[in-house]
């Protein structure tokens, strides 16, 4: 997908990876992938997410492939949120705020 | 109640601060840590020994003087928050054994506003959170990750995680035919609820959105 880096989450992952500049140890793994686990299984297919990040905007696109990118503008980060759309079925684009509510819902 | 687990949390509960709130909330139990606030417990009690037991029986406090103001012009200023600190951080100096392991962080919206406010907590764990949602969830996980004897997620990744479950609580809410107004105005107890509920068992089913 154009300006899009895709990044397919393996939720089976057991060896230990940098966070934060240490080594994460494999039981912390374990609980957070648990809990990340759990709501991934919410159907979310085709839901493409505009956040505010670090005075940036992300895009995030849920499902069983996941796929993010972060844009300086929210315009363009809401034509790239339009144009994976195209590909899926039945896609919504939310945007967020900076206080995490849904402040516009787009339906393509 | 486990001790090693919990975590008081002293903030205002209005509406202007919710989003904070929630955010805060979110990332305790995100790092496996359950809140404990006021607004939690039965009020069939007297409301500052329903503190008085949170205190005690929490590891860690996070108190925000942020709204130690005003909440209107000629209103008097709200001394609640500093007043639980106070009782917490005696606590911590005049209580049992146990409670010499507590931990405490102090928020607050400038970076040195305090010293005009209550200068005395000079030297506590203070961190700014700029009346920002995001900036609070890095100050909280900042702190965290240095008392924490264990890895914590960047606040990057907590941040992105809390957007995505806020969406799927509204989503899920929507689908349980709670209403926009219902769902702006949920209780903390009720937000914490609803969050527990996504972490154990997600609810399953056709969503519908009302498109604006």
């Amino acid at each position: 997908m154009p300006g899009l880096k895709a990044t397919t989450v393996s939720l089976q992952k057991k060896t230990a990876t940098p966070v934060s500049g240490i080594a994460v140890k494999p039981r912390a793994i374990k609980i957070t992938k648990k809990i990340e686990k759990t709501f991934r299984s919410m159907p979310t297919e085709g839901w493409i997410h505009i956040i505010p990040s670090d005075g940036k905007w992300k895009v995030r696109k849920y499902g069983a492939v996941r796929a993010s990118g972060v844009y300086d503008k929210l315009e363009t980060a809401i034509a790239a949120a339009k144009k994976i759309s195209h590909s899926l079925s039945n896609p919504y684009i939310f945007v967020q705020d900076k206080n995490a509510a849904i402040v516009q819902t787009i339906h393509e | 109640m486990s001790f090693e687990k919990n975590v008081f949390v002293n903030c205002p509960f209005d509406n202007e601060y919710r989003p904070m709130l929630r955010a805060l909330i979110f990332t305790i139990l995100y790092l496996e840590l359950e809140p404990q606030i006021a607004s939690t417990v039965s009020s069939a009690n007297i409301r500052i020994h329903q503190i008085i037991k949170l205190i005690r029986s929490s590891k860690y406090s996070i108190h925000d003087i942020s709204r130690c103001e005003p909440l209107k012009t000629g209103d008097l200023p709200r001394f609640n928050m500093p007043y639980e600190m106070g009782l917490d951080i005696g606590s911590y100096e005049f209580g049992a054994r146990d409670l010499k392991k507590k931990k405490c962080l102090v928020l607050d919206k400038d970076k040195y506003r305090y010293n005009a406010v209550i200068s005395d907590i000079s030297g506590q764990d203070i961190k700014d959170h700029n009346n920002d949602p995001e900036q609070i969830v890095a100050s909280a996980r900042e702190w965290f990750f240095a008392i924490l004897n264990r890895p914590v997620p960047p606040a990057s990744r907590i941040w992105a995680i809390y957007s995505e479950y806020q969406l799927k609580i509204n989503a899920s809410l929507i689908a349980n035919r709670y209403t926009q107004h219902e769902i702006d105005n949920l209780s903390t107890t009720e937000f914490i609820k609803a969050v527990k509920l996504e972490l154990h068992t997600p609810i399953i089913g056709p969503i519908t959105f009302t498109i604006p």
